[in-house]
């Protein structure tokens, strides 16, 4: 006889040729080795196909792969979220909050609503142009949202990676669409020589980083040092141990540092974080200067604003129009001269001096300020947070009891949060105007209270929804009996990160609507699972 | 789960029961079965609600797993057909004869028995629909070609021809992706 062919043998090795034909085919086999061979390796085959189909989980091995990692890249992206809020609210407090607004307090989570909604009438009435450079602002945090949304989904790449691809991205769109990129690496250095240009915008990465040359893009340096000589027409945007500018840089300067050291000349603004920031001797910066810093120190010249927060400031340059003082302490040394007023917040009066030679052309206003005591420092705050997480606690666990459904939100992917988000966000702004535009009609008020109480209740159950959901991942979809510590966990968790200082309040409201959106569309999915044409529902 | 089967009917809580039992394998079936986690999730629950509603016609000497993976890869099934991408699976045509046997490469054994997960499933989304839906039906739920067809409406031989081709691709996917 001759050899059957592939197929036949792969047939006969899945049992699935008639008994006559596998009969013959037995027989050839005890007589061909090759044939036997191919037959055997065709089973085992088989039997490893059977193997890896019924082991791979495919529903559970997802889930538990991405859920983890969509729980840190939900956090990821709310504490980025929130910080580029915060930050963007505090520009606007810094830049435009005239005397009239000065009491809504910035630094008070209530007031923040108040601060933008009136800042925003202020520019609408008073400035165009201030408005436009928000709106730029905010589609440039809503962009790089969006590209990092975008590479996440699109590579599947880690939310580092991600993170990473969507800076470079975004820098690269940064101002200067036409630019492209230059990446540079090297170790211990990166020089841009004197005689160089580059034309692109620059990112770069070394232990010390000189630019000596001109370089027609932005500098985006990561370094233990960086020190700009040269000549920049972007901006220059430094994280290291040090930052030295001495150069020319045409657009802003921002500098994450332990020292950052503006001189030289900067044609747009100064932002410096550090643990000393100064503007030197000589150095002018003609737009406005922000500094974080433990101690700074501004003894060049700066045409327009001088804003500071942190530890202490010292004074002894010329600053163009206002200074604003939220430092521990303030001093201006002679020479130093403000072209505006100078305001100042100090919780002693000593703290603020004037030595004789410093002039303020505009008013002095030395507010005096004594410290509330940090809600942090008082017992009864963690009493009071502990109260509220029992109750969450309890509550959730009584509506998980009566509704499982509710307990296991579907975020686990990048689409399911965005559509949480957006859901939430909408619910949480229309539904009270709904419930006005209702409740003015006699007969509607009823339907509106009721709305408006459901809204109420919504609100306070979407964190304990989103709570569920984090713990639940974190705790790698767990059984019954750890549900219970699953919440617990994720409400602790939740607890902890809208108590953050600084940024717990946008945290706060970007759960809030996440978590608002999930609740309303697990509520629709369990309205919709109850209609079907059954009578008995399934517990899900 | 025996009370259940002892049962006349079915309770809700017995209900709620079975598809905590059985949610994830109906889920992965779907998952193979329509390439996408979406699709799949919304398919299982329309399985477990189909399933609910006809409790009343499971025949008990039949596994309920088996019962369950039937109705989901039915429903699997006409969606791919509603879908009309891969047409070519329920045409009656046994067009493609394994002409390619002897190129191809021979069985994976060894690389199947190291393969991770991922890999497999990488290899598998990446077939064809017809392809992967026999594959599934045969070692996923394990029927016979038999039983396959008929699902299918297809022809016993077309059926074995649909499997051997399915196979070659798998191999040929893992061997130029992995070796």
């Amino acid at each position: 006889m001759t050899c059957p062919s592939e197929f036949e043998l792969s047939m006969y090795a899945g049992g699935e040729l008639p008994e006559s034909d596998a009969h013959q085919i037995r027989e050839h086999l005890s007589s061909c080795g090759t044939c036997r061979a191919l037959a055997q390796a065709l089973e085992e085959e088989n039997r490893a196909l059977v193997h890896a189909f019924q082991e791979i989980d495919v529903a559970g091995a997802d889930a538990d792969e991405t859920a983890g990692s969509i729980v840190v890249s939900l956090g990821l992206l709310i504490v980025g979220g929130a910080l580029a809020v915060r930050v963007v609210l505090d520009w606007i407090s810094r830049l435009t909050l005239p005397s009239a607004l000065e009491w809504v307090d910035p630094s008070q989570t209530t007031g923040q609503l108040n601060l933008l909604f009136n800042s925003i009438a202020y520019f609408i009435l008073n400035g165009g142009e201030m408005l436009m450079s928000i709106i730029e602002e905010a589609s440039l945090v809503a962009l790089s949202a969006l590209i990092i949304f975008g590479v996440i989904k699109i590579l599947r790449r880690s939310i580092g990676t991600s993170v990473m691809l969507g800076v470079v991205v975004l820098m690269s769109v940064f101002e200067s669409p036409s630019y492209a990129l230059d990446v540079r690496r090297g170790t211990p250095q990166v020089t841009v020589r004197a005689e160089e240009t580059i034309d692109d915008t620059l990112i770069a990465f070394g232990e010390t980083i000189n630019i000596e040359g001109v370089v027609n893009g932005d500098v985006v340096a990561f370094a233990r040092r960086i020190n700009v000589r040269g000549m920049v027409k972007g901006n220059v945007i430094g994280f290291a141990q040090h930052v030295e500018v001495s150069g020319n840089v045409e657009g802003d300067m921002i500098g994450f540092a332990q020292s950052v050291q503006a001189g030289g000349h900067i044609m747009k603004n100064v932002f410096g974080f550090g643990q000393t920031t100064s503007v030197s001797d000589g150095a002018r910066v003609d737009g406005n200067v922000t500094l974080f810093a433990g101690e700074a120190a501004v003894d060049g010249t700066i045409a327009r604003d001088l804003t500071a927060f942190g530890g202490r400031i010292d004074i002894r340059g010329n600053i163009g129009r206002n200074v604003e003082s939220r430092s521990v302490g303030i001093t201006l040394v002679a020479p130093a001269r403000v072209g505006g007023d100078l305001t100042a917040h100090v919780r002693r009066a000593e703290l603020a001096r004037i030595a004789d030679g410093a002039t303020v052309a505009g008013k002095t206003d030395i507010r005096v300020e004594p410290p509330r005591p940090s809600r942090y420092t008082t017992f009864s705050f963690y009493i009071w947070q502990a109260i509220w997480l029992a109750g969450s606690f309890i509550v959730g666990f009584i509506l998980f009891s009566i509704f499982p459904p509710l307990g296991k939100p579907d975020l686990e992917s990048a689409n399911a949060l965005l559509k949480a988000g957006s859901i939430g966000f909408l619910a949480t702004v229309a539904t009270p105007i709904a419930a006005i535009i209702v409740g003015i009609t006699m007969i509607g008020l009823p339907v509106a209270l009721l709305t408006v109480a459901a809204w109420l209740v919504g609100l306070y159950l979407a964190k304990i929804v989103l709570a569920s959901f984090v713990g639940r991942a974190l705790l790698k979809s767990p059984d019954e009996t750890d549900r219970v510590v699953a919440l617990f966990v994720g409400l602790l968790l939740i607890y902890i990160a809208v108590n953050l200082p600084y940024i717990g309040g946008v945290i706060n409201f970007l759960l809030t609507i996440i978590g608002f959106g999930a609740l309303v569309a697990a509520v629709y999915q369990m309205l919709r699972w109850r209609s079907g044409p059954t009578t008995p529902q399934p517990a899900a | 789960m025996y009370a259940i089967l002892d049962g006349p009917t079915p309770r809700t809580q017995d209900f709620g029961e079975i598809y905590k039992a059985y949610h994830r394998r109906v889920l992965s079936l779907c998952r193979y079965l329509l390439n996408s986690k979406d699709a799949a999730e919304d398919a299982a629950h329309e399985v477990f609600l189909r399933a609910q509603w006809k409790f009343s016609t499971y025949d008990d000497r039949m596994p309920l797993s088996s019962w369950l993976l039937g109705i989901a890869s039915n429903y699997c099934i006409d969606l791919l057909r509603r879908r009309g991408v891969e047409m070519r699976v329920f045409e009656t045509a046994a067009a493609e004869l394994p002409e390619r046997s002897s190129r191809g490469p021979g069985p994976l054994t060894q690389l199947l028995a190291t393969e991770q997960g991922d890999r497999i499933r990488a290899a598998l989304s990446e077939l064809p629909d017809r392809f992967r839906l026999v594959l599934v039906l045969a070692y996923y739920n394990e029927l016979h070609y038999d039983e396959i067809a008929r699902m299918l409406g297809l022809k016993r031989n077309h059926v074995a021809t649909l499997i051997f081709r399915a196979k070659q691709q798998l191999r040929e996917k893992l061997q130029e992706k992995y070796l």
